[in-house]
């Protein structure tokens, strides 16, 4: 019994881990994705109504050529809408015993690694947007550059607030993380 | 150090710096007053007026110097620094002196005869967090720069090596590197990127200005006979010209290395880093071990042609040892064997690693693929839409010249892991090379595009404090094991890594 309770416990070789890319990561949600698509279209629909206005009223063009224009233009308008929408479904994040992860991108998909052991401040940002949709960005900086390392935008108040909570103990903290 | 635990007030010799502190600014910031002066004295104004405004400006320096002499104190206790300045606004100043960067002793030459020195404070932030202690007698200097030092080694743990504590009680450590007149002249003649930007630069501009340029404008001169010797001699002309420059401005720039690093001394203690030099700004510079990153070891075009190379510290971003230009601490012309025996008295915690590799694993020919069409296209179209004139052909050349610099930087672009540290191995006609322990890695980033994935091929970028180092195109199993290496250093490493 104890064998076969040894035996269930006995070290993966490297090769067999799971490797920081393949990680299944927790996705951030539905609210950020509609947020993201209403955001895009009103953008769209803004740029394509008023360009096609600007034609109507001083392009020199014949109609037909007019209407292939301006259809060309809503064609990629709307695959513009689709590929943000689906790139907004992508990101993903999750909290690790000793490192916080984010994997974002729909052609270009990168995995971005943090320890917390190199975490230096935890932010959490509002836009006039996102407080629309009740959503929170949580950003995470290490030194040197000003930017951020890690930008986590879509998180419900909630889970914004616990997840800063968390980084910052598991910061600030010369212990162990709970397993 | 009781005495230190007051506050107190710098000599008045301090009054000095800050006069020609304020004297430098003005002069420098004074070039928008110039043309107005001219064209005043252009005009016939030269009256008595002018002396008296000059007087008017030295007395208004004077004074404002003496006010912050009398408004300026500060106070040294066991954990900070504390500061009190400013003339017209009173700032107050707390310097953890854990937080503290690093520690520069300079000595002004209008400091040299008294035996007084300039202590420089940089911390975490901004270029105004910097702490400047005026005319303090060397021996002073020197003690509270040990006691700055000292309490920001952090974890303590390296003072454990008992012969570096031996001779750190002299104030000097271990000699790491000594640089005479002929080194350091080297090194102005090398690290002089000027010349190139003119010799490459300088014919190219040339010959597009005379031959092309005038060729587009009257094609026809071309097809009837150009005064072909006049344009031979131009050229002629332009090419001794920039020479001339080019001569001129290695000139200066050896005179100016010079000037600033002689005798170049870099020492070593058990936990800080000191360099020392120039001639007439006497300077030290002092900084604790654990803030340096990476190590740099790199060699410019001509650095090549002499076999030296310059081994620069990284420190965390914005926070260098001397801001306003950008260089870390740096150690120039170094033989090959003198950058390894360097970095071996460096970390000499590391049993390996310690060794500038001699060889790199390359990055994979699909970087080099997907750039090397894209200076083409341009050309491409412009051949369609033109056809081919003097233009679409300066357009072609460029494009050629654009894919050999795209292809010698995919064969310099290369890296190695060691036990504990990555390589990376970058360059276009110099080198460079990079020396990134794990420890001090802050994220990793693993990122692939669709065509990487089919090839298991991907980029890894290891953000670093002194900046992001990437690997374009290594295999996938490589960023996966460089990635897990990186986490399994950090992930339970609670140390200072900055």
């Amino acid at each position: 019994m104890s064998c076969r309770y040894a035996q269930s416990r006995r070290q993966l070789p490297p090769s067999q881990w799971t490797p920081l890319d393949r990680q299944p990561l927790t996705f951030v949600g539905d609210a950020y994705v509609t947020m993201v698509s209403w955001v895009s279209s009103l953008g769209v629909l803004l740029v394509f109504s008023v360009v096609s206005a600007l034609l109507y009223l001083r392009a020199t063009i014949t109609s037909p050529q007019l209407i292939m224009l301006i259809s060309l233009m809503f064609f990629i308008g709307v695959l513009f809408i689709i590929v943000i929408h689906l790139q907004a479904k992508q990101l993903q994040y999750a909290v690790f015993p000793y490192e916080f992860m984010i994997r974002k991108g729909l052609f270009w998909r990168s995995t971005i690694a943090m320890p917390y052991t190199r975490l230096q401040h935890v932010s959490l940002e509002q836009n006039p947007v996102e407080r629309k949709f009740k959503l929170f960005t949580l950003k995470c900086f290490s030194a040197g550059s000003g930017s951020a390392e890690i930008e986590l935008p879509g998180l419900s108040t909630q889970v914004a607030e616990q997840l800063r909570q968390h980084l910052l103990k598991q910061a600030s903290g010369g212990h162990e993380p709970n397993e | 150090m009781s005495e230190l635990k007051s506050w107190s007030r710098l000599s008045p010799w301090a009054i000095i710096n800050y006069v020609f502190k304020s004297a430098i600014e003005l002069l420098s910031n004074g070039f928008a007053v110039i043309p107005i002066v001219v064209t005043g004295w252009k005009a016939g104004f030269d009256s008595p007026w002018i002396p008296v405004a000059i007087a008017a400006g030295l007395l208004l320096i004077l004074g404002y110097a003496l006010i912050q002499w009398l408004k300026f104190r500060y106070r040294l206790s066991d954990d900070k620094l504390n500061v009190r300045s400013g003339a017209l606004f009173t700032k107050r100043q707390e310097l953890p002196l854990d937080k503290i960067q690093n520690v520069r002793l300079e000595q002004p030459f209008y400091y040299r005869p008294f035996g007084l020195c300039t202590l420089v404070v940089e911390s975490a932030g901004s270029k105004e967090d910097e702490v400047e202690l005026a005319a303090i007698a060397r021996e002073q200097a020197q003690q509270m720069k040990q006691h700055l030092l000292r309490l920001g080694k952090g974890d303590g743990q390296e003072i454990s090596i008992s012969t570096d504590l031996s001779l750190d009680k002299d104030h000097e450590g271990e000699l790491l590197v000594v640089r005479d007149a002929k080194a350091l002249c080297l090194f102005g003649l090398y690290s002089n990127n000027l010349i190139w930007a003119a010799a490459i630069l300088g014919p190219l501009s040339g010959t597009l200005e005379w031959s092309v340029w005038v060729d587009m404008v009257q094609h026809n001169a071309l097809v009837e006979g150009f005064n072909h010797q006049g344009l031979i001699l131009q050229i002629l002309l332009a090419t001794v010209l920039l020479l001339v420059l080019a001569v001129l401005i290695t000139g200066v720039n050896v005179l100016a290395t010079i000037l600033k690093y002689y005798p170049f001394r870099l020492t070593r203690t058990a936990s800080t880093m000191q360099r020392s030099g120039g001639v007439i700004s006497h300077q030290q510079d002092g900084l604790p071990m654990r803030r340096v990153q990476i190590l740099e070891a790199s060699q410019p075009f001509i650095a090549r042609l002499l076999g030296l190379w310059t081994v620069v510290f990284r420190q965390v971003q914005g926070q260098e040892v001397e801001k306003v230009v950008d260089k870390s601490l740096l150690t120039p012309s170094l033989k090959p064997f003198e950058v390894n025996q360097l970095i071996d008295r460096t970390f000499p915690f590391s049993e390996t690693d310690n060794k500038l590799p001699s060889r790199y694993l390359p990055i994979h020919t699909d970087w080099l693929w997907r750039r090397l069409p894209l200076p083409f296209i341009i050309p491409i179209l412009n051949s369609f839409s033109l056809g081919a004139n003097p233009f679409t052909l300066t357009l072609w050349l460029g494009a050629t010249l654009a894919s050999v610099v795209i292809w010698l930087r995919y064969r310099r672009w290369g890296y190695r892991l060691g036990k504990e540290v990555v390589w990376q191995h970058t360059g276009v006609i110099g080198r460079n090379w990079k020396r990134i322990p794990l420890g001090k890695v802050q994220h990793v980033c693993i990122r692939q595009t669709p065509g990487q994935r089919r090839k298991h091929l991907a980029n890894l970028q290891l953000g670093l404090a002194s900046g992001t180092v990437s690997l374009p195109s290594i295999p996938l199993r490589h960023a996966r094991l460089i990635a897990e290496k990186v986490l399994k250093h950090t992930r339970t490493d609670h140390s200072n890594w900055i």
